[in-house]
């Protein structure tokens, strides 16, 4: 049963992730988006895994890789935001057409 | 319905309920703050499991990535702070420097035979040398983005 729960938490973290990616235009609403989103992914993959091997150190270890790959992931995308930011001057993603092809 | 059960729900709701309203809500700090709490109640599920390196790397990855969006952009989109936002940073980067080395300490045995590895014994100290390190880069962030605008 717990397992069950945590991995529909993740799921539904997933979900509202999607849900401020695809429906806010802020710079900062969208880093929250992908945190709440990667975040919700690699419990999403945990939580099952650890319901079907039953092996935990294993389940660990590599939830311990993703969870490191999420944090650098991050880290690129606050930089190249911040980036975003400062050549356009404003918050607004909505605004930012420049890899329009 | 066995307690364990019951907890796993609270958080699950919790979580469901603090990300949703950290998506919707207007207010920018209110917003991350929110998000923390949901990414903080996710690392409280990988303690529930019983993953405490699981638990502290969520907590220090995502908590830590929250302040340095947090107080980013609040200086780059120059929203008014208030005393509220002010005690709410204060909070989170509190949580970030104390719980993880708080957990580190108190459950260093466990965290050892969890992951079936020999840790330092100096494991804790790390542990709060990466969360000043975490609140030392989100400063610098911060006047970065200042020195920008100015």
């Amino acid at each position: 049963m717990m397992l069950l729960v945590y991995t529909l938490m993740s799921a539904v973290l997933v979900a509202v992730g999607i849900f401020g990616l695809a429906s806010r235009g802020n710079a900062a609403k969208i880093l929250i988006s992908i945190e709440l989103l990667s975040s919700g992914a690699v419990g999403l993959v945990f939580f099952p895994m650890l319901a079907i091997s039953r092996s935990f150190v294993f389940s660990q270890s590599l939830m311990i890789l993703f969870l490191s790959v999420d944090g650098v992931t991050l880290g690129i995308t606050i930089a190249v935001l911040l980036m975003a930011v400062k050549r356009s001057e404003t918050g607004d993603m909505n605004k930012l057409n420049e890899l329009r092809g | 319905m066995l307690l364990d059960d019951v907890i796993s729900v609270v958080i699950f709701l919790s979580a469901f309920s603090t990300g949703l309203y950290s998506i919707t809500t207007e207010k920018p700090v209110r917003s991350i703050m929110a998000a923390g709490a949901a990414l903080w109640l996710v690392s409280l599920a990988y303690w529930h499991l019983g993953s405490f390196s699981l638990a502290l790397m969520q907590l220090s990855i995502a908590v830590g990535a929250l302040v340095i969006i947090g107080l980013s952009s609040v200086q780059s989109f120059e929203e008014k702070i208030v005393r509220g936002d002010v005690a709410a940073v204060l909070a989170v980067t509190l949580v970030v420097l104390l719980t993880p080395w708080v957990l580190a300490l108190r459950f260093y045995e466990d965290i050892t035979t969890s992951i079936n590895v020999n840790l330092s014994s100096y494991f804790p100290v790390f542990v709060l040398i990466h969360g000043l390190l975490i609140l030392a880069g989100s400063i610098v962030a911060v006047l970065l983005v200042r020195g920008w605008r100015e």
